[in-house]
């Protein structure tokens, strides 16, 4: 499903015109991402938790010149869905 | 479970459309609850300014879900460490002593983690959970030498101390009365002893230079 379908849905669901249930969506996501950034963590009910991670530095060798490269740390996000939507995952 | 970011963002959606509280949680648990939907529909639903999320159709891990951020979602997530850099090493960085150290803090971690009551979800057993075993931390290291450096700098100050300690009892022994009564006593008698001495050979020496003083010139 593409965004577009997905706006589709989203405004047959609320009972919005799709350019509103656009501005909504996008909205959303920009007050999700911001709920990262600041929180570290996003629990919705029955979806998931979402969670900013620390990918710790490391070091990387090329195994063709041998030549060690230091891997800065990373800030990554992870998604665990929870137990509800896995049940219905599998039940599709 | 904690509803306190959904609520965030519903407050946030609540104040920029003019919505009541409930209408606003409506729209943000409708959102999730389109992406789910998405999800059993077509096994993937990409949303602008978020990200993909993909349902994994494989057997062994049927269920399960990978949630790719869009670029711009993870830059903005990765902010606080984006000025780090790859950087090549020299040959003379030595970093064993450094992975020694890593390995000890991490059993000592996994020992501390065993105490930790366990979760209700169920993990993803993608790479991202996997790194962070394999490879060492540096800061962790870091921060174990640190800890290593203050106590080695404790133990320097707790020896110093004791010297000094030492250094003072000898300079001022904390000895009782009667004892330093005798040094005075035996330094009295030293004393006397050698006024006695001189006044011997004062008397042997010039006995009419001690008369003349004694009984004036006649």
């Amino acid at each position: 499903m593409n965004n577009q379908l997905f706006i589709n849905k989203l405004s047959d669901k609320v009972g919005c015109s799709p350019q509103e249930a656009s501005a909504i969506a996008r909205y959303i996501a920009k007050a999700v991402v911001e709920e990262w950034q600041s929180e570290g963590c996003l629990c919705v009910p029955e979806f998931g938790n979402f969670e900013v991670k620390k990918k710790m530095e490391c070091v990387s060798i090329d195994s063709e010149t041998r030549q060690r490269v230091l891997i800065p740390p990373k800030l990554v996000l992870n998604f665990k869905p929870s137990l509800a939507l896995k049940a219905r995952m599998k039940k599709s | 479970m904690d509803e306190k970011g959904l609520k965030n963002i519903a407050h946030a959606l609540m104040q920029v459309y003019e919505l009541k509280e409930v209408d606003a949680e409506r729209l943000v648990k409708a959102f999730f609850e389109t992406i789910s939907e998405g999800l059993e529909e077509d096994q993937y639903v990409r949303v602008a300014g978020l990200g993909t999320f993909r349902q994994l159709v494989a057997d062994n891990v049927s269920g399960q879900i990978l949630f790719t951020p869009e670029n711009r979602v993870q830059e903005l997530v990765n902010k606080p460490f984006a000025h780090f850099e790859a950087v090549v090493l020299n040959e003379s960085v030595d970093l064993e002593h450094l992975n020694a150290v890593g390995d000890l803090l991490a059993s000592e971690e996994k020992l501390t983690e065993k105490d930790e009551p366990v979760g209700e979800e169920v993990k993803i057993p993608d790479h991202a959970e996997e790194k962070p075993k394999k490879t060492v931390s540096v800061e962790i290291t870091e921060h174990a030498s640190i800890v290593a450096e203050s106590q080695e700098l404790e133990e320097q100050a707790k020896t110093v101390r004791d010297s000094s300690m030492r250094i003072e009892r000898q300079k001022f022994p904390l000895t009782d009365g009667k004892e330093r009564d005798g040094r005075l006593f035996f330094v009295l008698i030293v004393l006397i002893g050698l006024l006695a001495i001189i006044a011997a050979l004062v008397f042997l020496l010039w006995p009419e230079w001690l008369e003349q003083q004694l009984f004036g010139s006649t």
